[in-house]
């Protein structure tokens, strides 16, 4: 066993197709994602269209309120958006701030949230439909959370000086993920806070 | 045309296939039909087994004829014969299969339909409310003219339709009578209505056949020492006879209650 | 010394517990900072344990070591592969990249826990030889009930199929490795931690509602219930990492000239197998979310009093569990075809139409899942639709075992052992799916479910159909995988028995459930005693059958005769390579020229690893 063989003599990449494995990988696992929610979803649909069951004491979920903290997520696409257009303008400063610019307004969003669930007047233990909402809005939190982490891992790399033009897959991955974070919040926002008050 | 040699081998299979199935539909492997539903489900399992018992048999003679005319003599080099797939065979195979799934899903939804239609006419029978506990059976019997609660065991007259509320204390349970094949969860929060109409007099097992807990297995009134009693089908006016019994039953226990109350009261 | 601190098991023996201890502390602060009382409540710091541990372990094993350097911001060397391939076997038990490694450490860990749960069915087929209690209580024959079901989905035959997956796609469609090598290696290392928690649950009251776990029985079994909701999702978390793997391994790393129709139909099955995890898993893990909040935060999905319902469960947990019954086919199917084409000496017959058909399994799947609820009290409407598609699976099915019989038709079959159980495979195949079409049909299905009658139907479909794929692939890969060949006569023997056992114990058990005995019960009306004594006794016979086998596998690995490259004189590509295959699999890229079934061609080929002597081709005489 010389030290030779430990050099693969085919690389481990793709031969043929374009596709970056990584980035595949990352959307079929959101697919998954999809179904993960998509079993809360079904949970929801049933309570609320088979069951027609109410929000506890006829309670108003405060659509308003909240319509204001998805403002906040949607932008904070676009200035994920913009750290990644920095870089493709070999703009390293643009990077770090685009990225700092999103995690401080997911924080807010977060930060809202959680300011939601102490007025909202129910808590998960007020019959399942306070279970289901604080579990669907909390796995979406949880999801933020985590977009979150990344975010931070991110701008280390970046005040690095880790993500080049030519290697930053990493990058596409976070803001693809932080993408489908908000593209959830947003069907969640119509389906649990539009749908019923209308 | 090699594969035209197979047609003979189709027809054995077919022969044999049809022993196999008339063997195990001799067998009277079902329980006594003693309801209105009973023939048409044994029905179905005998028509299942007849096409089960052909598609079993024609595959396995395939095989085992294959495996025999095709078989490897020691150290032999030969190779297949270089086929990759024969259209019109593939379609065959593809739409007869089909046809049998219809067959089957019509047969199927026909007998349900029926059941579904009769239900709907039962609708005036006796309604008794079955509601499972850990671990056991109430039965209410809520109809006009009878409102008898809390029962132990379960008495019906023959031939009459009757509707089942079943709905459960605790956890699910399923209330199941072989000979009725007629099988229903008891939900907890939600009641599931089914009706029969028994046609045979005698005593039948209940049996509880989801899993409820530890007393899971006593929950069967075919078990030796089982606390659970059998449904007994009887006469219209043994019926009656039971209903009035009961009654007078409740009557007295409801007296000394009020009796009771009165000496302690005083 | 060092070895505790390098990543190896030793770590793993103080990280765990430490991230378990740390856990405990943790919580017990911020509950008595909230002010939650009791402040020491068992149960959460249980759950708190467990999780920590189990990342414990991984980090302990090294799982996360590659992922720290990245998160730290440090320079990664992107052809670094110290962690790939195994020099001694001390390797197999450290965290390792080569999906062959990987491969053979899915294959025995899971297979042991096929023995385990295999020993839990021995003990309550012991209970169930005679009528009347004899040494189990209700409690731990439910508790070994289910265990046997669960162990036996979760962490043997769901995995196991990854395993062999993971052994032989790369090398199938001329890569190097799988496409995320440390994911792949992670996923693997995820199995033992859901084994271990499912196993420890007999320690705090082991789950007893079945492998199906329903509410409201569940919420009163004791704590081990939550562990099975933890384990399950382990298992789960593991199984969608895996399959996401092979699908971007399969959709991006096939050599060149491996186009779709030029896959060996292993990895077709692979392909449809993968989409249905990564579709369907997430649902399961959902269902044992909400039973698990019920449990332990008191929330009210499943309860009647919060005015929960507990049939969502069922609909959430089958729309998994159906598709995860094609989950532990399809594989099968794949391996079937392999064995079957490369024993019989003959192409397969109609390549497209198996392939498509294991597209149309996997893609009907998602409409049967109601088929296990016809007697819940479901929408009634629900049951129409549904039992007609569930019939409709029949077709892809059968287009399958007809296009076996026509590659068999016209071939020289070979009677090797791997090819014994494919045979076997179709004769008992064939019977548990034929009683599945039977109660696919809702009025009959009402007469006999939650009887022995479904019993019988699945572990035909399981054991008869899934574990004889498993056999017949492992007994097909073992001279690729050893570079030895197994003991032909034992491996008969062990078919023989397996065989016949298995028909014995699960054939009668068709007629006790039409007579009305149920599933799930420890004891039975004593007229059905000599019929259960049979069983059980055949039983006993099937669990010996495996001690051939592991006896056969161990020996043969170190003292069978050399198997040289290619013993079957198969055609897909990871017959090229020498047996073992070596650490990075092919010298160069290979170019792949034709189908993979070419058999009966005048010198064929599937591919041609360029200017590498190609593999001589020899072949064992039967
Ligand atoms: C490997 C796993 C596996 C497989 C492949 C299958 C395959 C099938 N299963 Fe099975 N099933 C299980 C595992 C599996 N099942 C398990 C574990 C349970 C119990 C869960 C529990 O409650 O614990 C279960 C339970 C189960 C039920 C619920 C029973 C109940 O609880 O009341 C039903 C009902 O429809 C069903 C149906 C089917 C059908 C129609 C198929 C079909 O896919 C079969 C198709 C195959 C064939 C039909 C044979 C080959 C075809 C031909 C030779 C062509 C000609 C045939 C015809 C024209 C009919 N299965
Ligand atoms: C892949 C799946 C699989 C497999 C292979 C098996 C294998 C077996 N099963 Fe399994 N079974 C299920 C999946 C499986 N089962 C499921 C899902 C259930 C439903 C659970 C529920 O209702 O919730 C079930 C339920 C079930 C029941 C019904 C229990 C009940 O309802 O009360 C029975 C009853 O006989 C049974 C018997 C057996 C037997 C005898 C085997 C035999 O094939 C086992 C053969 C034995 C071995 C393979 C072990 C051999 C080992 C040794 C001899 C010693 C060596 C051991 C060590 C070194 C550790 N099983
Ligand atoms: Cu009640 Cu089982
Ligand atoms: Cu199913």
């Amino acid at each position: 066993m010389s030290s030779t063989a430990h050099q693969p003599a085919a690389p481990i990449q793709p031969y043929r197709t374009g596709l970056r494995p990584e980035i595949l990988g990352l959307i079929i696992f959101l697919v998954s994602e999809v179904a993960l929610f998509g079993a809360f979803f079904m949970y929801y649909a049933n309570l609320r269209l088979l069951k027609a069951i109410d929000w506890p004491g006829g309670f108003h979920i405060p659509a308003e309120a909240t319509s204001l903290n998805t403002l906040v997520l949607v932008l904070s696409s676009f200035t994920c958006e913009f750290a990644l257009l920095a870089l493709y303008r070999r703009n390293k400063a643009g990077v770090f701030f685009g990225l700092l610019a999103t995690f401080v307004l997911g924080s807010i969003f977060l930060g809202l949230q959680v300011y939601e669930y102490m007025t909202i007047g129910f808590t998960p233990k007020d019959g399942s439909i306070g279970a289901i909402f604080f579990s669907l809005t909390g796995l979406h939190g949880v999801h933020v959370f985590i977009g979150l982490v990344l975010l931070l891992l991110g701008m280390v790399r970046a005040a690095r000086g880790r993500w080049t033009r030519e290697r930053h897959s990493g990058l596409l991955a976070i803001s693809i993920y932080w993408h489908f974070v908000d593209i959830v919040w947003v069907v969640l926002f119509t389906v649990v806070y539009l749908l019923p008050s209308s | 045309m090699k594969t035209l040699k197979v047609f003979p081998l189709v027809i054995i299979g077919t022969v044999v296939g049809a022993i196999i199935s008339v063997l195990l539909i001799v067998l009277r492997t079902l329980p006594v039909q003693a309801s209105a539903e009973a023939s048409d489900i044994d029905n179905l399992y005998i028509f299942f087994l007849a096409f089960s018992g052909v598609i079993f048999g024609i595959v396995v003679l395939f095989l085992l004829v294959a495996v025999y005319r095709f078989r490897a003599r020691p150290n032999d080099e030969r190779e297949g014969a270089n086929i990759h797939g024969i259209t019109w065979l593939e379609v065959v195979w593809t739409v007869i299969p089909f046809i049998i799934v219809v067959l089957c899903g019509a047969a199927g939804w026909w007998v349900l339909d029926r059941n579904d239609v009769e239900a709907q006419a039962r609708s005036k029978g006796q309604v008794v409310q079955v509601v499972g506990y850990q671990f056991g059976w109430k039965y209410d019997y809520v109809t006009k003219g009878i409102e008898l609660k809390e029962q132990q065991e379960l008495v019906l007259p023959v031939n009459e339709p009757v509707i089942f509320e079943i709905n459960s204390k605790d956890v699910i349970h399923s209330f199941w009578v072989p000979a009725w094949r007629l099988q229903m969860n008891a939900t907890p929060g939600q009641i599931n209505e089914v009706s029969t109409i028994p046609t045979l007099i005698g005593e039948y097992d209940i049996i509880c056949a989801y899993l409820c807990g530890v007393g899971h297995t006593a929950m069967n009134s075919a078990m030796p020492d089982s606390i659970i009693s059998k449904v007994r089908v009887v006469s219209r006016a043994d019926f009656d006879a039971w209903i009035t019994q009961q009654k007078t039953a409740a009557a007295e226990a409801a007296a000394t209650a009020s009796a009771d109350t009165a000496v302690s009261s005083s | 010394m060092t070895a505790v601190l390098k990543p190896t098991l030793a770590r793993c023996l103080w990280v765990a517990p430490a991230f378990a201890a740390i856990a405990i502390l943790i919580t017990i602060a911020a509950r008595a900072l909230v002010g939650m009382d009791p402040v020491l409540q068992e149960s959460t710091l249980l759950t708190v344990a467990y999780i920590a541990g189990g990342i414990g372990f991984i980090v302990g094993i090294g799982g996360f070591d590659y992922w720290w350097t990245w998160m730290t911001g440090g320079e990664l060397d992107p052809n670094d592969h110290s962690t790939h391939g195994a020099k001694s076997w001390r390797d197999y038990f450290k965290f390792n990249t080569d999906h062959k490694v990987i491969g053979l450490q899915y294959i025995v860990f899971t297979f042991i826990m096929f023995l385990v749960g295999g020993m839990f069915a021995m003990v309550f087929r012991a209970e169930l030889a005679r009528p009347a209690a004899q040494s189990l209580s209700p409690e731990q024959y439910n508790g070994l009930m289910s265990q046997h079901g669960v162990i036996m989905i979760f962490v043997f035959l769901v995995p196991i199929f990854a395993g062999i997956g993971n052994y032989v796609i790369p090398l199938m469609i001329g890569a190097a490795d799988m496409a995320f090598p440390r994911l792949n290696a992670l996923s693997f290392w995820l199995l033992p931690v859901s084994a271990f928690t499912l196993l420890t649950s007999f320690m705090f009251g082991s789950f007893d509602a079945g492998w199906t776990g329903y509410p409201t029985l569940s919420q009163q079994s004791g704590y081990g219930m939550t562990l099975y909701q933890l384990g399950v999702q382990l298992a789960g978390a593991s199984s969608i990492a895996t399959a996401v793997n092979f699908l971007v391994t399969i959709i991006t790393m096939r050599a060149p000239g491996m186009t779709l129709f030029r896959m060996p139909l292993l990895v077709w099955a692979n392909l449809a197998t993968s989409a249905l995890v990564v579709a369907a898993t997430p649902f399961i893990a959902g269902a044992m979310f909400m039973a698990m909040f019920d449990r332990e935060m008191g929330t009210h999905f499943f309860t009647v009093a919060g005015g929960g319902d507990t049939l969502v469960y069922q609909h959430i947990f089958w729309f998994y569990s159906h598709p995860a019954v094609y989950i532990m086919i399809l594989p099968g199917f794949g391996i079937i075809s392999e064995v079957i084409a490369t024993h019989s000496r003959k192409p397969i017959f109609g390549y497209r139409a198996v392939a498509f058909s294991s597209a149309g399994i996997a893609i009907l799947g998602f409409a049967v899942w109601a088929h296990h609820m016809f007697a819940s009290g479901m929408q009634p409407w629900l049951r129409v639709p549904i039992m007609l598609s569930t019939l409709l699976i029949a077709i892809p099915t059968g287009i399958k075992i007809f296009s076996w019989l026509g590659t068999l038709w016209g071939g020289v079959v070979r009677l090797t052992t791997a090819n014994l159980f494919a045979l076997g495979f179709i004769f008992t195949f064939v019977i548990g799916g034929l009683s599945g079409v039977m109660i696919a049909v809702v009025p009959f299905d009402v007469s006999t479910t939650n009887s022995y009658f479904i019993v019988a139907h699945f572990h035909y479909v399981l054991f008869g159909g899934s574990i004889m794929t498993v056999y017949a692939g492992l007994y097909h890969w073992f001279p690729k995988v050893t570079g030895r060949m197994y003991n032909e006569l034992l491996g008969r023997w062990h078919f023989w028995i397996t065989f016949v056992a298995l028909n014995v114990t699960f054939f009668p058990m068709h007629y006790l459930g039409l007579v009305g005995m149920t599933r799930r019960v420890m004891d039975y009306d004593p007229q059905y005693a000599w019929m259960n004594t049979m069983i059980s006794i055949a039983a006993f016979v099937l669990g010996a059958s495996t001690l051939i086998f592991v006896y056969n596998m161990i020996h043969s690995a170190r003292h069978g005769k050399p198997a040289g490259a290619n013993p079957w004189g198969g055609l897909s590509l990871e017959w090229m390579l020498s047996s073992p295959p070596p650490t990075f699999n092919f010298p160069v890229t290979p170019r792949v020229i034709g189908g993979p079934y070419r058999y009966g061609e005048e010198g064929a080929r599937h591919a041609i690893i360029p200017d590498a002597e190609p593999a001589t081709v020899e072949k064992v005489g039967i």
